[in-house]
């Protein structure tokens, strides 16, 4: 659907797909975070 | 309060609600009031649909869930942006081909009318309850802190959100709700921030940070699998997925929020601009009620946070009560001693001293667990109607005592907007659906436009009063936040079930699917008394489910027992037709 002018990704993004990889990743990276700190500071 | 805060209070709701409703007024087409002639860019989209999932209850009971049970509340949230992105492969580009108004139309398309009829009631039902939870509870706290009547607080939160989603439809909704997250964000930061400032005098950010983790709240992460442990990764992950997957996927007060987008595009940017900015602000609402936490390890918390009931338990049983407040006065300035302490081991660096630190502060929060309890039985004998828990109180106590002039208004703005933009989300959609799903496909197919503009106005203000009807007649369990989560949980598996059948089982037909649904739902409601009211012992312990696994149950179910109904049902026809 990317070739339709109504669904083009945002600027920064080449496909939809991308952006999907980045939305799981930005997850990811929290998820990481949050436990470090949960074990840092029992 | 101050005249400077209700100034700031009433001037903020009546600006965002008459401004909103002299913007958005004059809609003359279906496709204008319902889906806001989807000219809504990706952004507005985005801020939409995070002002219809914060209602107030996230305000008022969130920091107060961080308070007592500390940070893991933030994992319900680790599937939503999953589940944005399923929703924008999978959902998005199918309701933008078919061009539909509401999910359930979808589900006539793909199945049959009785399917879209079902989920369309199932949809009706528990939003049309859940309408009545998002006024009631914050109306119950308001009420209190501001000292007008619980009636009165219902009616003033009521008629401003009837009158203007009634003038401007879903235009009118996502023109209100870009004002009200602005005012949401900005009170959130000041809020924060003040806190912040407030602790400064005590203890460093980090030590701040230290003394919350050393006293149990900074629990963010708990790997350990277990079905009866209510938050955990991964109740979280795969419950949580499937929760936001049916919310926001067959939710109509959702799915009109994205579908009024100006594109596929936009639509789908909105969702995942939620998908990544969500759990930062639950983490930092959560990281709120955990600052407010140890903001009362330095002076003193009352002893019963609903200083309403507290005080009319004074006049009654002054004796019992001075007795556990000087009980309270006492373990909060042993606890304080003991905090300062650890702060002094902390900066030395000396474990030790640490570890002993920390095993007396959590033996102190068990006494004064135990304190609050005692209180809390108290205050109930003398107040009957009072709730289970007073952790909804804790953060508007520490905003209407600790913050200054102007600010408390703004936080009570804060809290009022959001209240009224779930509401005016779920009016939106209750009405959409009713005219849409039930009205225009069994009773008036063929009429005006017109005609279904009024229809559909008429309808958002019955749903308006009925929501204000019940508000006004109902009665609270437990915890806000949580009981609207497990009236959705009861509902959402079985229609996600149905939707999840219609895009990946393509040879599943319109019976099977409706006759699972039915028993699903059925099934689901059976497990949810069974935990609630101890019906089952297993080994000597309730059978219980949380409800988080209700949603990934109540999918499965539906998609299995409707395969089980193609294969008879099919094989039947095959029988006879053969």
């Amino acid at each position: 659907m990317s070739s339709n002018p109504d669904n083009i990704p945002p600027p920064l993004f080449r496909s939809w797909n991308q952006l999907y990889i980045f939305v799981i990743a930005v997850l990811l990276v929290q998820i990481i975070l949050y436990y470090f700190i949960t074990e840092y500071l029992k | 309060m101050s005249y400077i805060d209700w100034t700031v209070m009433l001037g903020t709701l009546l600006f965002i609600t008459g401004y909103g409703a002299w913007k958005t007024r004059g809609s003359k087409n279906i496709q204008s009031y319902l889906l806001g002639d989807n000219q809504s860019k990706w952004w507005v989209v985005g801020l939409s649909v995070m002002a219809t999932q914060a209602s107030a209850i996230t305000f008022l009971s969130t920091p107060g869930q961080a308070y007592e049970d500390g940070m893991r509340f933030i994992q319900f949230y680790f599937g939503l942006p999953l589940a944005m992105v399923i929703i924008c492969v999978v959902f998005i580009p199918l309701f933008y081909r078919l061009k539909v108004y509401t999910a359930y139309e979808f589900l006539e398309n793909r199945f049959d009318r009785k399917t879209r009829i079902l989920t369309a009631c199932l949809f009706l039902l528990q939003r049309g309850l859940a309408a009545g939870i998002t006024i009631y509870a914050p109306a119950i706290i308001l009420s209190q802190i501001l000292g007008w009547s619980l009636n009165f607080t219902v009616i003033f939160i009521g008629v401003l959100v009837i009158f203007y989603t009634v003038v401007g439809g879903t235009k009118a909704v996502n023109q209100t709700h870009k004002q009200q997250m602005a005012v949401i964000f900005a009170g959130m930061f000041i809020a924060l921030g003040i806190l912040l400032w407030k602790l400064s005098e005590f203890a460093t950010f980090t030590e701040s940070m230290m003394v919350a983790g050393k006293m149990g709240k900074m629990n963010i992460i708990d790997l350990k699998f277990d079905l009866s442990n209510r938050y955990n990764i991964w109740s979280g992950l795969i419950g949580g997925l499937f929760l936001q997957l049916a919310y926001f996927g067959t939710d109509q007060s959702q799915v009109s929020r994205y579908l009024s987008g100006q594109s596929v595009a936009a639509s789908r940017t909105g969702l995942l601009f939620n998908g990544m900015l969500k759990i930062p602000m639950q983490f930092i609402i959560l990281f709120t009620g955990v600052l407010v936490f140890v903001f009362f390890q330095f002076h003193t918390a009352p002893v019963y946070f609903n200083s309403v009931a507290l005080e009319k338990t004074r006049t009654l049983k002054t004796e019992e009560l001075a007795a556990l407040e000087n009980e309270h006065l006492q373990l909060s300035q042993t606890k304080k001693t003991e905090v300062l302490e650890l702060i002094d081991g902390y900066s030395n660096q000396d474990a030790q001293w640490i570890d002993e630190k920390r095993h007396n502060l959590q033996l102190h929060l068990s006494q004064e667990k135990d304190l609050r309890q005692r209180t809390h039985e108290l205050v109930s004998s003398v107040n009957p109607d009072l709730e289970k828990k007073d952790s909804d109180y804790i953060f508007v106590h520490f905003v209407m005592n600790f913050l200054p002039i102007g600010i408390v208004g703004l936080l009570l703005a804060v809290i009022f907007s959001a209240a009224m933009s779930s509401t005016s989300a779920e009016l939106n959609a209750l009405a959409s659906t009713t005219t849409v799903d039930i009205y225009k496909r069994n009773f008036r197919a063929e009429a005006s436009d017109q005609h279904y503009v009024r229809v559909s106005k008429l309808f958002t203000a019955l749903f308006g009063v009925a929501a204000v009807v019940f508000a006004l007649i109902a009665s609270l369990f437990e915890n806000l936040i949580q009981a609207v989560n497990i009236l959705g949980s009861l509902f959402y598996g079985t229609i996600l079930g149905v939707f999840i059948t219609a895009f990946f089982l393509k040879k599943i037909t319109g019976t099977s699917v409706f006759l699972a649904a039915v028993i699903t739902e059925i099934f689901i409601i059976l497990i949810f008394m069974a935990g609630h009211f101890e019906w089952v012992l297993i080994k000597g312990e309730v059978f219980k489910i949380e409800y988080l696994w209700l949603n990934l149950i109540g999918c499965f179910l539906v998609m299995l027992i409707a395969l089980l109904f193609q294969t008879t049902i099919g094989n039947r026809r095959n029988t006879v037709t053969g």
